[in-house]
């Protein structure tokens, strides 16, 4: 009980991926360093109370993408991967920028005018964090 | 067979009825002494209600253990234990003539008992009680078939009724056999052939019909 | 061939094959289920589908006109005191003794199981919130239900039959109710079979769904590859249009051009044949498990 995942019913995502991105968000952020634990399969299927199946698709997700390694017998760990944090985050950066490109086409943007908006948000954002 | 399961549903059963099984008896007991009451009236009234009681207590626990069961969904319960059909309608026919027969038991020995020393009671009467009580047994018997057979309250008090009402014409027929009415009337026990046919006839009915009762229940393909 | 079923009956918590059972307004045709050993199963169907009867032939309380019925590996028919010592059967039509205590039906419950465990029995009773003492007629509804879910999860059974145990029940109570059912599920080979009405109940917990109607099952996989399998397909189409011939997919409704198909056997596949036959795509849509359920059902009853 008293998970650190949490599965909403009002997401209209499927739920394995919000096991996913849960997972990825709390390895980007540190909180689950390489080496830590996730509880098993079957644990996590009753703590949440969804099927063991989709827990099951969520981590060979996690596996294929390096985010976690399963030991035979042994459960489920955050990959060891010291740069896997800023790997996570550098995905999700070039993920971004992709649908903004794309956005920035569809409202028919020159190159230029791209590269100006990301420079403008870049500015701004570090004259908030200052 | 598991005779450990029978026990458990047997003993299940028989605490259930715990409390009907007391007033039964009280009843029964109280009934008795009536009977062998010096006033005509009183005796009378006293076998009329023993009569009641063992007619009244059958259908009531067949009504509560037997059909109760089945109408109340707590069968559905039972069966779903680890329980064969054949242990259940052991169990079920078992408790349901043990209760029964405790306070038909009871109050034929009291009421052959007290016949027996009263002062003023003819002792050669004691020759009708057990074809009387056999009837009655045999009627609830009877009432046992038909409650496996149709799971009808309905058609179980139907027969109730019938036996009810044959009773009286067999009291009526018994004691106009000559010399029946003789022997009833002294202090002699003599026991004449005709009783003893009947009461062979009214075992043979109880018997036949508490194995078809079963084999009924155990033949059952669906028991909810 | 009897030494391939074997080993294939020792991996299935449940195997019916072709079972069939006919009562005078309703028919149970040919019902075929295998469910894996260590899986929840939903059984989901309008009521009056056959989920209840299904049921109760697993249990041996009804015996079919035909066909196999196979629980745990063994025989209904001439093993139904060793399967039924195995599996906890909950029924929302079953009733226990009325004035009798909840702690009078765990002793008697207790006596016919060996396996019965008095702490986990005493962890349920706390963590549902029952009291020992309290008679069956004065618990409410929900009590009730984990009285006799209590009864069932403290014999440890290996197979779970749960026919529509959370009818009725309040959020509360339903959340309470499907922790415990859970919590079986962690170990490996413990299997569960749930009817409902309502997908929603079912959706997040089962592994695979079975969807009954009408005394016939209509359609039986895992619930991802429902889920995978269905989409609604907006289209534009050319005048004169004619839908390719695709295995699954129906016409729901049209406005002049615009089409709504939904299709029953997804693939990439299924654009390019649309494309091909001039329609031009809007959107793809996934559908919920609720709107495959009625979609099966309607497709079903043709």
């Amino acid at each position: 009980m008293n998970s650190w995942l949490t599965i909403s019913q009002a997401d209209p995502r499927p739920l394995y991926t919000q096991v996913i991105d849960q997972v990825k968000r709390r390895v980007s952020t540190g909180d689950l360093p390489p080496g830590s634990e996730l509880p098993s399969i079957r644990q996590l299927a009753a703590d949440l109370k969804i099927s063991v199946i989709t827990i099951k698709r969520a981590y060979l997700e996690l596996e294929r993408d390096g985010v976690i390694q399963t030991r035979q017998g042994k459960g489920s760990y955050v990959a060891e991967n010291p740069g896997l944090a800023s790997e996570l985050l550098e995905r999700e950066l070039l993920d971004q920028l992709a649908s903004a490109a794309s956005l920035g086409q569809l409202l028919g943007k020159s190159k230029r005018e791209m590269i100006r908006l990301i420079s403008n948000s870049f500015d701004q954002t570090s004259r908030e964090e200052s | 067979m598991n005779l450990q399961a029978i026990k458990i549903l047997f003993l299940k059963d028989l605490f259930l009825s715990r409390k009907y099984l007391f007033a039964y008896l009280v009843a029964g007991i109280a009934c008795s002494f009536l009977a062998c009451a010096p006033s005509k009236t009183l005796s009378f009234l006293g076998f009329i209600l023993t009569i009641t009681v063992a007619i009244a207590s059958g259908i009531h626990l067949i009504g509560t253990l037997m059909l109760g069961e089945s109408t109340d969904q707590t069968r559905l319960f039972i069966m779903s234990l680890p329980v064969s059909l054949l242990e259940y309608a052991i169990g079920k026919i078992a408790v349901v003539l043990t209760t029964y027969l405790i306070p038909w038991g009871t109050m034929l020995l009291l009421t052959t008992g007290l016949t027996f020393i009263m002062p003023d009671a003819t002792r050669g009467a004691i020759i009708v009680v057990p074809a009387i009580y056999l009837f009655l047994l045999a009627g609830f018997s009877l009432q046992l078939i038909t409650a496996v057979a149709f799971e009808s309250v309905g058609a179980t008090i139907a027969v109730m009724v019938g036996c009810n009402v044959l009773l009286n014409v067999f009291m009526m027929q018994l004691f106009a056999i000559p010399e029946v009415a003789e022997i009833v009337k002294g202090d002699a026990i003599v026991w004449p052939s005709s009783v003893v046919w009947i009461v062979f006839v009214e075992l043979t009915i109880v018997v036949l019909s508490i194995a078809f009762a079963f084999a009924m229940q155990t033949r059952k393909r669906d028991l909810v | 061939m009897s030494a391939i079923n074997n080993t294939v009956d020792s991996q299935l918590a449940i195997h019916l094959e072709s079972v069939g059972k006919r009562y005078k307004h309703f028919e149970l045709k040919n019902v075929s289920l295998c469910i894996p050993k260590g899986t929840v199963a939903g059984l989901i169907g309008p009521n009056g589908a056959g989920k209840t009867t299904t049921m109760r032939i697993l249990m041996g309380l009804v015996t079919p006109d035909h066909g196999t019925v196979r629980v745990l590996g063994q025989a209904i028919s001439t093993n139904e005191t060793a399967v039924k010592k195995e599996v906890g059967y909950f029924s929302d039509d079953m009733r226990l003794y009325k004035p009798e205590s909840v702690s009078w039906h765990i002793q008697f419950v207790k006596s016919l199981f060996p396996s019965w465990d008095d702490e986990y029995a005493d962890e349920l009773t706390r963590r549902f919130g029952l009291i020992p003492e309290q008679s069956i007629k004065s618990l409410s509804h929900g009590q009730r239900v984990k009285t006799m879910l209590l009864l069932i999860l403290a014999r440890r059974p290996k197979l779970l039959i749960l026919d529509e145990p959370t009818n009725g029940l309040d959020p509360v109570a339903k959340y309470e109710v499907h922790t415990e059912i859970m919590r079986v599920v962690k170990d490996e080979d413990r299997t569960i079979l749930y009817s409902s009405h309502n997908t929603q109940d079912v959706e997040q917990i089962c592994d695979s769904i079975t969807f009954i109607d009408r005394g016939q099952v209509i359609a039986s996989s895992d619930c991802s590859e429902f889920l995978a399998k269905w989409r609604r397909i907006k289209v534009v189409v050319p005048d004169g249009w004619h839908p390719p011939a695709l295995d699954g997919l129906g016409l729901d409704s049209e406005l002049n051009r615009y089409r709504v198909l939904t299709t029953s056997a997804y693939t990439e596949d299924v654009h390019e044949l649309l494309n091909r036959s001039g329609a031009a795509i809007e959107s793809v849509e996934a559908l919920s498990l609720e709107e495959i359920f009625v979609q099966s059902v309607i497709r079903g009853r043709g």
